[in-house]
C-alpha cells in the first residue's frame, strides 16, 4: 500500500500573484532549453565519472 | 509533512534530461529563483540527476548559484526546494538525486581566496557551506526521512566513495533514493 504521508511535501503552499506569473513566464521563455547550472552539472559529471557503480 | 510554508513553483521544462522550476522568493526583496534537476549519468541501471538551485539575475539573464542572497526567507526557500523532491520521485521512481554545493568543488578554496575577507588560515570557512545546510536538514529529520528515502554520503579524500549516511558525519555530497 502506498504511503500517503510525504515528509518533504509542504503543508502550505503560498500563492503566486498574477504579476509574478507574468514575470516568470517571460523568464521561462529566456531560459527554456538552457542548462541553468552548467558548472554544477560538470562538477557532478566529474564526480560520477570516477565511479563504477551506485551504492544500491 | 513539512510544516514550513513553501512558495508556489512554476514548472518550466520537463525534458528527459532536465526538470526546471521557477518561483519568487518574497523576503526583503523579490528574487526569482530556479530549481533544476539535470541528468548526470546512468549508473547501475539508474539515472542520476543533479539538484541545482540558485537566483535568476534578471539584469544579466543568468543564474547565480554561488552567492547567498540573504533575503530573510531562507526556511521558505529551502522548503520550496524540498517540496519539489516528492514531485521528482513521482515521475522518476528509480532515479537518484545528487546534491553537492557549488562550494564543494575541488578548486573552490583557490577561487575563494581571491577576494575572501574571512582571513581563513588552514580551513576555508566557505568550503562546503551549502552541503552543510542540506546535511543539517537531513540530520535533524533523519529518522522521519529514512522512512521514505535512502541516503548515502559521498566522502572526499584518497578513495572518494559513497558510504551509508550517518548523521553528523562530514560529506561533500548526498545521494538520495526513494524507497519502494
Amino acid at each position: 500500500m502506498e504511503r500517503k504521508k510525504q515528509i518533504l511535501k509542504a503543508t502550505k503552499v503560498l500563492s503566486m500573484s498574477q504579476t509574478t506569473k507574468n514575470r516568470i513566464s517571460i523568464i521561462a521563455k529566456d531560459i527554456k532549453g538552457k542548462e541553468l547550472f552548467p558548472e554544477k552539472v560538470e562538477l557532478a559529471k566529474r564526480t560520477f565519472s570516477k565511479l563504477k557503480s551506485l551504492p544500491i | 509533512m513539512n510544516n514550513i510554508p513553501a512558495y508556489k513553483t512554476e514548472i518550466i521544462d520537463t525534458e528527459v534530461s532536465k526538470i526546471q522550476y521557477l518561483f519568487e522568493s518574497k523576503g526583503e526583496k523579490s528574487i526569482i529563483k530556479a530549481i533544476e534537476y539535470s541528468f548526470v549519468r546512468k549508473l547501475s541501471g539508474r539515472k542520476v540527476y543533479n539538484l541545482g538551485f540558485g537566483d535568476y539575475d534578471e539584469q544579466n539573464g543568468s543564474i547565480i548559484d554561488d552567492i547567498n542572497s540573504n533575503n530573510g526567507d531562507m526556511r521558505k526557500v529551502f522548503s520550496t526546494v524540498l517540496n519539489t523532491v516528492p514531485k521528482f520521485f513521482a515521475e522518476n521512481k528509480d532515479s537518484a538525486i545528487w546534491v553537492q554545493g557549488s562550494d564543494s568543488a575541488e578548486d573552490f578554496k583557490i577561487k575563494c581566496e581571491v577576494d575572501c575577507k574571512k582571513n581563513c588560515t588552514e580551513i576555508c570557512k566557505n568550503y562546503n557551506r551549502r552541503i552543510k545546510a542540506y546535511r543539517y536538514y537531513v540530520d535533524r529529520n533523519f529518522v522521519e526521512l529514512s522512512k521514505e528515502y535512502i541516503f548515502f554520503g559521498f566522502t572526499n579524500g584518497e578513495n572518494p566513495n559513497f558510504v551509508q549516511y550517518i548523521p553528523k558525519n562530514e560529506y561533500i555530497g548526498i545521494l538520495v533514493f526513494k524507497k519502494k
